[in-house]
Formats: C-alpha cells, sequence, structure tokens
C-alpha cells in the first residue's frame, strides 16, 4: 500500500505544477469528455468522507437513469465504480471510474451532470463531491483507445 | 466551455498534461504471484516510447497464452482482459498501457511471466525480457471492489 501511495504523491507533484499551468491557460479542453473506447479516473477520497462520495455518485446514478437526454443514459451503460484495496496518497482511499466502453464525446463530469440534471440541489451534491476529495484530488484520467480484447 | 464546468476543474485540482501517476512497482521477472481477489483489476504500465510495438508484441502473445491454455480459468481470464493504450503521458515521457480485468477471476494469477511460461515453455525467457525491457520505470496493480454499477 504504501507503495502505491508514495507513486501516486510523485503524481500529485507533477499534477500541481501543471495545474499551476493550467490555471492561466484561457480555454483547456474538458478532460471529462472522452473521444475513444474508454476512459479511467482514480479518484483520491479523504478515508473519512467516503460515505460523502458514495452518496453523492448513488444521486449522479439516479440523474444518468432519470434524465430526458438519451445520452446521459448511455453514459450510464458503461460506467462503473470501483473502490480499490490499495490505499491512494496521504492515506486516502482510491475510487475508480471505469467507463468501458465510453460514450464517444459525452461529458462524464460530476459537476456538470449533477447542476444540468438536478439544478440547486446538484450544486449542493458537488460541494459535498469536491469537499471529500482527497489532495491530490486525481491521481490518473486516462483517455482509452483499445488495443486487444482477450477475450475476442 | 461554460465558465462553471472550468470552475470544477479548478476545484478538484485536475491536471490535463500531466494526469497519471508515478508507478508504485517495477516490472520485473518474478514468480510471486499476481492475485486478483476482489470483483476487478487494473493495472496502469509504463512503457518505454520507443518500445511500445515491443510491448504490444509481447501482450499479443499474452492473449494468444491464455486462449491456448489447456487450463480453463485462463480463459476465464481471457475474457474479462482488455488492454488500452492512453494519449496522456506518462512520467519521463512514457506511453501509459492500462490492462482492465472485469469482472476479475478471483484468486487466478494475473502474472505475465507465468502466464507465457506455462504455455511458451521454450520462448517465455525471451518473451519476458522483452516484455519487462519495455518498461520504462514499472506498474501500478491495484485490487478493485465494485460499488456502483450506474447500468443496474
Amino acid at each position: 500500500m504504501l507503495r502505491i501511495a508514495v507513486g501516486l504523491v510523485v503524481g500529485m507533484l507533477v499534477a500541481s505544477t501543471a495545474q499551476a499551468q493550467q490555471a492561466a491557460a484561457p480555454a483547456a479542453p474538458n478532460p471529462f469528455v472522452f473521444p475513444g473506447d474508454g476512459g479511467v479516473i482514480l479518484n483520491f477520497v479523504k478515508a473519512d468522507k467516503t460515505a460523502d462520495f458514495e452518496m453523492v455518485m448513488g444521486k449522479v446514478k439516479e440523474a444518468l437513469m432519470k434524465s430526458t437526454k438519451p445520452e446521459r443514459k448511455a453514459q450510464a451503460t458503461g460506467w462503473k465504480i470501483f473502490k480499490a484495496t490499495e490505499a491512494g496518497a496521504n492515506g486516502s482511499v482510491i475510487y475508480a471510474f471505469v467507463f468501458d466502453p465510453a460514450q464517444k464525446g459525452g461529458d462524464y463530469s460530476v459537476g456538470n451532470i449533477l447542476v444540468q440534471e438536478l439544478g440547486p440541489e446538484g450544486q449542493t451534491l458537488y460541494k459535498t463531491y469536491s469537499d471529500s476529495f482527497g489532495t491530490p484530488a486525481i491521481g490518473a484520467l486516462l483517455h482509452l483507445t483499445k488495443v486487444a480484447d482477450f477475450g475476442q | 466551455m461554460p465558465a462553471f464546468s472550468l470552475c470544477l476543474f479548478l476545484s478538484i485540482s485536475i491536471s490535463l498534461s500531466a494526469q497519471v501517476a508515478a508507478p508504485a512497482q517495477t516490472a520485473t521477472p518474478s514468480s510471486a504471484p499476481r492475485l486478483l481477489t476482489s470483483d476487478g483489476g487494473l493495472v496502469l504500465n509504463f512503457i518505454k516510447a520507443d518500445r511500445t510495438a515491443d510491448f504490444e508484441a509481447v501482450v499479443a502473445r499474452l492473449k494468444e497464452a491464455l486462449q491456448k491454455s489447456p487450463k480453463p480459468e485462463r480463459r476465464q481470464q481471457a475474457a474479462s482482459w482488455k488492454v488500452y493504450k492512453s494519449p496522456e503521458p506518462g512520467p519521463a515521457g512514457s506511453v501509459v498501457y492500462v490492462f482492465t480485468m472485469e469482472p476479475a477471476v478471483k484468486g487466478a494469477d494475473y502474472s505475465v511471466s507465468t502466464i507465457l511460461a506455462e504455455t511458451f515453455p521454450a520462448e517465455a525467457i525471451v518473451l519476458f525480457k522483452q516484455y519487462s525491457e519495455s518498461f520504462a520505470g514499472g506498474l501500478n496493480f491495484v485490487n478493485l471492489t465494485l460499488v456502483q454499477d450506474l447500468a443496474k
């Protein structure tokens, strides 16, 4: 567990530098749009805030399934949330979002989903969600292209 | 992009250019089993940019090894093992390949060297040398427990 945590801390340092650079950039592409076959996000959640994180993700599921937009329902189809056995940086709990398949071009930003689908309630939920994150918040955000499916 | 979206991205300190944590373990030949004991697994492999062809060639043999194995659990492993490539660079300019095993075959050994040696004993050493030399630094091996399937 420690090895994972140390590795991820190194990633955090690199990410913090890049974040500072990003803040000055005028318009960045939405990283939560996955143009390829799949995607993975490793979320680092504070150990004492996992219930909050899971509660909000339950609302995201509800929002996607109740959405009148077909693309939102399609996003739910390939989206799974896992909890890692291994610890993340600074004792955080790693939650992995796996999008397989990703809905190409779909916006997987939790904040946007909550606010667009749930309005003011979504804004409150997003605060709970963002407060649940540790430092760093995200260990990896990967847009994925399939290279091999061993089952086919 | 709406200002709200940008605000959300910044509030969870995500970076656009360095989104991958450094590897926690080094890929070295080992007889130690790599077991997945829960619902799924995720492996982040950090590969030298000039060795991706070597890595992918061994991955193709790995697929063959699983599919040709006389052991039923190996074919089960193949059924849910996918390989993806990410356009986001890893540490030190490495290329990130992601293995997803979902569902995992609980208790099965996912060690690449062992799988290759079982089916291709005569070639295993050469293949694993090619495989391990393609790594820039190492890998992250994560055991995952399903928390939510947003489609169900």
